[in-house]
C-alpha cells in the first residue's frame, strides 16, 4: 500500500512538471491526500503499539 | 493590498520568489538523502510514522514543483503562486502532526527513542522540525504572495531541471525501497527489521 501511495505521488509529480494545467493534478492531488491521511488513520486503528507509548 | 516599492526591487523579489520554490525542492531532497543515508549506512528501516512522513515530505514539494512549473509554461500568477503554497501548507501541517504523533509515542522518560539521533535529535524530531519551518516558510510566501510571485514565464535552466530530475529520482527510490521493505504484505510491521522481499524470495 505504501508503494502504491508514492507510486500515485509519482504520477502526480509528472503530470504537475510536464502538464501542470492538467486537471487530473486535482483529482491525484486529492486522491493521494485521502490515501496519506487515511493510511496513516488505519495503522492508528489497527497496527498494535503505533499508538502505544512506550517504556 | 501591495507594497509600494521600487521596480527594480520588485524584479529581484520575483526572482527570489522563483528560487525560493527551487530551493524548497533541493532542501526536501537533501532530507530524504539523509534519509536514505540513515536506511542504508546505519541499517535503520524506517517504521510506519517515518515512511509516512516521508511521503508528507514528497506531497509537500508538490507546491513549489508546481509553482517551477507553471513559470516554466509561461503560466505563472499571484493565484498560482499562493495554489502552490496552499498545497505545501497542506502537507507541511499533516507531517508536522505526524511527527509530532511520534514524538509524542517516544516523549516518555527512559524511552530511547525511534533510530539513532542525529545531532542529538532522532529523525522524526528532525521531521518535525523541517515541517514548522515549511509552514512558516509558506506563510511568509502566501502573505507577500503578490512581490514574491515569480514572472510569468522564465526558461527552465538547469539547476531547476536537475533539482527537478533528482526528486522524480527520489520518489521513484522510495517506490523501490518501501517495495523491498513490504515485500508482498499489505503493510509494514510495526518495527522493521528486514526487508520482506528479500526474506521472502529466500534471498536474504
Amino acid at each position: 500500500m505504501d508503494a502504491i501511495v508514492i507510486a500515485l505521488m509519482a504520477a502526480m509529480a509528472v503530470l504537475i512538471i510536464r502538464k501542470p494545467r492538467d486537471p487530473h493534478i486535482w483529482y491525484l492531488w486529492g486522491i493521494s491526500l485521502v490515501l496519506v491521511v487515511g493510511w496513516w488513520m488505519f495503522h492508528e486503528v489497527f497496527t498494535p503499539g503505533v499508538t502505544e507509548v512506550t517504556l | 493590498m501591495s507594497l509600494q516599492i521600487p521596480r527594480s526591487v520588485q524584479r529581484d523579489l520575483s526572482l527570489a520568489g522563483y528560487w525560493g520554490a527551487v530551493v524548497f525542492v533541493f532542501a526536501f531532497c537533501v532530507v530524504l538523502l539523509c534519509a536514505f543515508l540513515l536506511q542504508f549506512a546505519s541499517s535503520e528501516l524506517p517504521c510506519v510514522l517515518c515512511m509516512l512522513q516521508r511521503m508528507a515530505m514528497i506531497f509537500t514539494c508538490m507546491g513549489p514543483v508546481y509553482i517551477i512549473s507553471r513559470t516554466a509554461h509561461g503560466e505563472m500568477s499571484v493565484t498560482n503562486f499562493a495554489r502552490g503554497y496552499g498545497y505545501t501548507l497542506i502537507g507541511a501541517v499533516i507531517g508536522m502532526l505526524m511527527s509530532l504523533r511520534q514524538l509524542t509515542n517516544r516523549g516518555a522518560p527512559l524511552d530511547p527513542g525511534y533510530g539513532s539521533a542525529v545531532l542529538g535529535l532522532h529523525a522524526y524530531t528532525w521531521a518535525f522540525v523541517t515541517f514548522a519551518i515549511v509552514v512558516l516558510w509558506s506563510g511568509v510566501n502566501m502573505l507577500f504572495a503578490v512581490e514574491l510571485s515569480p514572472p510569468r514565464q522564465l526558461p527552465l535552466g538547469v539547476v531547476p531541471k536537475l533539482v527537478l530530475g533528482l526528486f522524480l529520482a527520489l520518489i521513484a527510490a522510495n517506490v523501490v525501497s518501501v517495495f523491498f521493505e513490504v515485500g508482498f504484505h499489505w503493510k509494514l510491521p510495526h518495527v522493521p527489521t528486514r526487508y520482506e522481499l528479500l526474506y521472502d524470495l529466500g534471498i536474504k
